[in-house]
């Protein structure tokens, strides 16, 4: 490995607490899907440079209005397409937001099931 | 010397904390402020290069947290970030001598003679730090001065520290992909280039006359 991507490597592992940073929606996609980091860079299918230049971009906010434009900056930064990044934000987004408020467990169940009934 | 309109550039999307600001900013001078350290700090680098990337990504993160700090007026981005991680680098080699003292351990441990780390050998006092800044950045103004260009600027650390392999010198040119006879004509003609400057403005003895 070169020193170039080395020190990203190193970078990336330093932003990997900071939910503010895509270093932080890898892992976690990495620990919920228990995927290793070779598993998803096939998944985003890119090359590692290119994985520790997205770690290292800031997460767009995926209830902001502007979610789509800055996700396509980065998505054309790192030359990854946006489908797979959007599929990796949403996938930790929702496992946290239920991770976080386990109520909404319980209202997805019963939304489920309403709509099961309401089929009958 | 001001900044380039590039580092204007990316200065501007770290003040505004655009996304990919931080990415750029260590893809552009992560790699290259630690090749530079690799070669003033050889002792530090070959026993933990570790050490480099933290103190680069201490700097780096210190400049992406507070970017106004940095003057674009007056200096260049990358020249500031190098003075900021040497800095870093010198406060973690101080904390870990200071630690080895504690242990009674020689205190020259680790520190072999090359011309580069009788420059930084630290001494432990706050006016020793300073005035090693000073000297380092002496002479970042004097190789900064003569190499516009920041590849150029790394190879003339890596000359200066009498680095003889091939391979470091490929990385930096980023021509490992040539076979290996071709690679080692190319860096021949890069060191020479090099070298031819250096000795033109009789860098080594005025490097030197600034440590002693």
């Amino acid at each position: 490995m070169n020193t170039q991507l080395n020190f990203l490597k190193h970078a990336t592992k330093r932003m990997e607490d900071n939910h503010e940073f895509m270093a932080y929606t890898l892992k976690k996609y990495c620990e919920f899907e228990q995927i290793s980091e070779t598993e998803l860079l096939k998944i985003l299918d890119c090359s590692i440079n290119s994985y520790y230049e997205l770690a290292l971009c800031k997460a767009p906010d995926i209830s902001a209005s502007d979610f789509m434009d800055r996700l396509a900056i980065i998505s054309e930064y790192v030359a990854i397409e946006m489908s797979k990044l959007i599929m990796v934000i949403k996938h930790v987004h929702t496992v946290l937001k239920f991770a976080t408020q386990p109520e909404n467990i319980l209202l997805a169940a019963r939304d489920k099931e309403e709509g099961k009934n309401g089929k009958k | 010397m001001k900044a380039s309109l590039l580092e204007m550039e990316l200065h501007t999307a770290v003040r505004e904390k655009k996304d990919i600001a931080l990415s750029k900013l260590d893809k552009m001078y992560g790699h290259q402020i630690v090749q530079i350290l690799k070669y003033k700090y050889q002792t530090a680098a070959k026993r933990d290069e570790t050490l480099l990337f933290v103190a680069v990504n201490e700097a780096l993160l210190g400049y992406y947290n507070n970017p106004d700090t940095f003057n674009p007026e007056k200096y260049k981005l990358f020249s500031f970030l190098l003075v900021a991680a040497d800095r870093d680098l010198q406060n973690i080699l101080l904390k870990e001598q200071k630690h080895l003292n504690r242990k009674d351990l020689p205190e020259d441990v680790e520190l072999q003679e090359n011309f580069w780390n009788t420059i930084i050998k630290p001494h432990g006092s706050t006016d020793d730090t300073i005035q090693l800044e000073e000297t380092m950045t002496t002479i970042q103004n004097v190789i900064e001065r003569l190499f516009p260009n920041e590849k150029d600027i790394i190879l003339a650390y890596m000359v200066l520290a009498h680095e003889r392999e091939t391979e470091p010198y490929s990385e930096v040119l980023e021509i490992e992909a040539l076979t290996m006879s071709e690679q080692r004509a190319e860096v021949k003609k890069h060191k020479d280039r090099i070298k031819k400057v250096l000795e033109r403005n009789d860098v080594e003895n005025r490097i030197k006359s600034f440590i002693l």
